[in-house]
């Protein structure tokens, strides 16, 4: 299809948007209402550009223009709106930088937008960041011409702990409401009264916990904000560093703002594989443990106290009580969330030292790696013709791929690629969305995706799985039927039927997918579960699994909280003073997962990258030069040294080159080397204590106005 | 070049000896400033209601080439609000010894909070003693802090080394030089 943007001719795929061409020629258009994952509805008339076509005669020849001989194009009489127009073959498109009208009529709408808009931007937390501001310096008159008083409304209305909204900041995009709708599928959300008069709320107040917090990424302007980084610094000042969340085994792509060695914020950055545009409210506003009530020294018993150290004086601690240890006593444990590197330093180091007590927690005792029709991918899960989800809490494990599943509910249509970026307006994508729950089947206990389900069956624990291959009930039976009847099937595997789960549930798995040609995606337990699955991080020959750490002679136990301490000498390396540090001999401080550097894999194998964000965090230290300290204590020439050598020692293990991935990431089919029993059951919990925000509550409900200077202004106030 | 030309010299000297000097004997005496004169920064307070001009938006630590100022806003208590609208600053500091009195951030201030004064004698003898705090530069405090130091030392007030030829201008809401 042959476009012509403003004297450019383009070869562009059907479908395309008109903004999309602009886009795609190297132009630019303003937008506001418009989303890259949200239906085009031409509610903010930004993105006006004049547009033309050729018209076909009868017998299906070009009209021809008479002066020229070429096909004529016939004019729209008006400027429309780009993001809701389809490009066709031989259309001709001008926008501003070729037509003065376009360019009148976006600095006139630009005048229309900011009428009613405060221009408090010096006291918003949106400033700089500002989708309006930044339009509005480039398109705009920069003056008003209209001299009469602001529309005045609630500056101050909380939907929720998590989301203010300013009601005289709203310029009416309706990209919030229509995220609700379309993404988590709440209709919580609308516009309410008309014209200047119209604001957004809920009907019951409050806003659905989960993914509530993509508005605030959303909103073009700071109507929206996030209430946890409220007034904590402007845009400018943060310190934004790319990274992968590691909550849960999704792996989101975030940014982290820090400032002043805090962290502050943490918002949603694209990726199209994994999380699209959005995130998780715990991977967004649970991060007060980041910069809260951190260990920045290490702590060492001394008569009975713990006293604050050196590291130094900690690894002479460590060798002091060491002594009454053979090497191979020392039970090493790490937390399933650490990097693939830290996971080969511990291996390497557990194989120096020869220690049979390794493990990582959590993790499930069943490999499901060697699946018939392979693993399967968030965009196989979009794209599907049906789901089954059997023994999950998709809130507490992986709360991104219940959006991945409501999309393939709605259509699994992923909007295209162009060189530009996603697609500004992908035309299918329709506001009010119908969804088809008969694609969807949940089988387990009631969780929030049932809503969403047109096939329910209660079930508990593992044996879910062969109720379904020999099902014993109406429910059971439907979702058989939908397993073997569709093409592209994905069969969802939580907690519930993996705890405890065995070969033999392996071996029925595979069955069941062989003979319905599914594709299996196991959540993993940990957030890096499944790369260090790929190592020999469980415990060897007679050694104890971390269920047992209190019978282990002497223990290392990294970012994990049993509670208990080992017989002997035990060594807690952690971020914050736990309940398992207190009982400790040694605590080491550690770095958070948003301070280092190295790769994780997600639930479908995919490695991705963390950045390590300028939070102040004292002498803590990640997991390798840790091991690096404890094992000088040891007396033993540690095998990892930094994070290279652990990249290093990656590729001779793995066959895989850490540290120079791209941004998406990429895909490796990991196979789960070593298999052993937990000995203990793992609950999905995906906020804990140390994550809840402390909240600022100084604003009574009875809020009343703040004092404004003098006399209310009269005529025009810009 | 002539004896002539040389008393002409000599003539010149000879009359400016009558003359009245232009020189003040600085700290006794003091100097008189140009109102216009960029000395250490006032933080200025609306009339009337008194509550601060500064919301906290820096964007005078954005436009400052130093990097000498440093702010952090927080949530008006509507009960007993420090500045109106919703937010204020917290901290506001400014590091005397980094600040090369430029005024920018008197250009990029959008409600005229800060405001370069007059005042410019803070020699001291610590780094930490240069980072001027709100309540150090607030309208109604007089002099520097080692200035503000001797006063409380000795009893007496604060003695300023200037003085201004008229009224501070207006942009100094509020302030006054003894």
């Amino acid at each position: 299809m042959k476009v012509h943007v403003d004297g450019v001719e383009l070869e562009l795929p059907a479908g395309t948007s008109a903004i999309d061409a602009v886009f795609e020629a190297g132009g630019d258009v303003p937008y506001f209402c418009a989303h890259k994952y949200l239906s085009p509805v031409g509610a903010c008339r930004m993105c006006l550009v004049e547009t033309g076509s050729p018209r076909k005669e009868k017998d299906g020849s070009f009209v021809l223009d008479d002066a020229t001989g070429q096909p004529k194009i016939f004019w729209f009489p008006k400027p429309m709106a780009s993001c809701t127009m389809q490009a066709t073959e031989g259309m001709h498109i001008k926008s501003a930088r070729s037509s003065e009208v376009v360019a009148k009529a976006q600095a006139g709408m630009m005048e229309f937008t900011l009428l009613n808009h405060p221009l408090d931007c010096p006291t918003c937390d949106k400033g700089g960041a500002c989708e309006l501001q930044d339009r509005a310096f480039e398109y705009g008159y920069g003056a008003s011409r209209f001299g009469f008083d602001r529309r005045h409304a609630d500056k101050h209305y909380p939907l929720s702990d998590f989301i203010i909204l300013d009601q005289e900041r709203c310029i009416h995009c309706k990209r919030c409401v229509r995220y609700f709708e379309e993404v988590p599928g709440q209709e919580v959300l609308d516009f309410i009264e008309r014209g200047g008069h119209t604001f957004i709320d809920t009907e019951e107040g409050g806003l659905p916990t989960g993914f509530q917090g993509n508005i605030a990424d959303i909103c073009p302007v700071g109507a929206l904000l996030d209430n946890v980084a409220r007034f904590r610094g402007r845009n400018w000042e943060y310190d934004h560093t790319p990274t992968t969340c590691t909550l849960c085994s999704v792996g989101c792509s975030i940014t982290v703002d820090a400032r002043n060695g805090r962290l502050e914020r943490i918002v949603a950055r694209e990726n199209r594989e994994v999380n699209e545009a959005w995130i998780c409210d715990a991977g967004r506003f649970g991060h007060a443990f980041a910069s809260e009530r951190r260990l920045t020294v290490p702590l060492v018993r001394v008569d009975g106290e713990l006293q604050e150290a050196s590291w130094d004086v900690a690894i002479a601690a460590i060798r002091a009580g060491m002594t009454r240890h053979n090497a191979t006593d020392l039970a090493l444990y790490l937390n399933a969330d650490s990097t693939l590197e830290e996971g080969v330093a511990l291996e390497a180091l557990a194989d120096a030292v020869g220690s049979p007590h390794v493990d990582h927690w959590p993790r499930y005792e069943v490999s499901l790696d060697a699946m018939p029709n392979g693993a399967a991918t968030l965009s196989d899960v979009a794209t599907a013709d049906a789901v089954v989800v059997i023994g999950a809490d998709l809130g507490e494990e992986a709360p991104i791929l219940e959006l991945r599943i409501l999309e393939m509910l709605r259509g699994g249509l992923l909007p295209p690629e162009y060189a530009h970026g996603t697609a500004i307006a992908d035309l299918r994508l329709v506001e009010r969305p119908a969804r088809k729950p008969e694609k969807l089947a949940v089988i387990g206990k009631e969780t929030r995706l049932w809503q969403h389900a047109g096939i329910r069956a209660s079930s508990n624990g593992h044996n879910a799985l062969e109720r379904l291959s020999r099902p014993d009930t109406a429910e059971l039976q439907a979702a058989l039927k939908l397993l073997t009847d569709s093409e592209k099937v994905i069969i969802i595997l939580g907690a519930d039927v993996l705890n405890g789960a065995s070969g033999s549930f392996a071996a029925q798995l595979s069955e069941l997918a062989t003979r319905t040609g599914a594709k299996v995606l196991a959540i993993p337990a940990g957030a890096n579960s499944k790369g260090l699955a790929a190592l020999n991080l469980v415990p060897r020959e007679g050694g104890l699994p971390f269920a047992r750490v209190a019978d282990a002679p002497a223990a290392f136990i990294s970012r994990l909280d049993p509670g208990v301490r080992a017989r002997g000498l035990t060594i807690v390396h952690d971020s914050h003073l736990t309940a398992t540090a207190r009982l400790a001999d040694v605590v080491l401080p550690a770095v958070t997962n948003y301070e280092k550097r190295g790769t994780t894999v997600n639930l479908e194998g995919r490695l991705l990258e963390l950045e390590q964000a300028a939070l102040s965090a004292g002498e803590a230290a990640d997991l390798i030069r840790t091991l690096t300290a404890v094992s000088e204590a040891l007396g033993v020439r540690a095998p990892v040294r930094g994070l290279k050598s652990a990249q290093a020692l990656a590729e001779q293990k793995l066959g895989l080159r850490l540290g120079e991935l791209p941004e998406r990431g990429v895909i490796h089919a990991f196979r789960s080397s070593h298999v052993a029993p937990t000995e203990q059951t793992h609950v999905p919990h995906l906020w804990t204590e140390r994550m809840q925000p402390s909240i600022q509550t100084l604003i009574p409900a009875n809020l009343q106005p703040l004092p404004m200077l003098g006399a209310a202004p009269v005529g025009g106030d810009d | 070049m002539g004896v002539l030309d040389i008393a002409k010299g000599m003539g010149l000297t000879l009359g400016k000896l009558f003359q009245k000097p232009v020189t003040v004997s600085y700290p006794e005496e003091r100097a008189t400033l140009q109102p216009r004169f960029r000395g250490r920064h006032v933080l200025t307070r609306h009339p009337g209601t008194g509550l601060e001009k500064c919301i906290g938006c820096s964007l005078c630590a954005a436009a400052c080439p130093a990097y000498a100022i440093y702010v952090e806003a927080a949530e008006n208590d509507p009960a007993s609000p420090h500045s109106p609208g919703e937010r204020y600053a917290k901290v506001y500091e400014i590091n005397m010894l980094r600040c090369i009195f430029c005024g920018m951030c008197e250009e990029a201030c959008p409600t005229g909070a800060v405001v370069m004064g007059n005042e410019f004698e803070m020699a001291d003898y610590r780094y930490g003693d240069f980072v001027y705090a709100k309540e150090d530069m607030l309208v109604g405090v007089t002099g520097s802090i080692p200035q503000r130091r001797e006063a409380a030392k000795s009893g007496k007030p604060v003695r300023l080394g200037f003085q201004l030829d008229g009224p501070p201008r207006a942009e100094l809401e509020g302030v006054e030089y003894p």
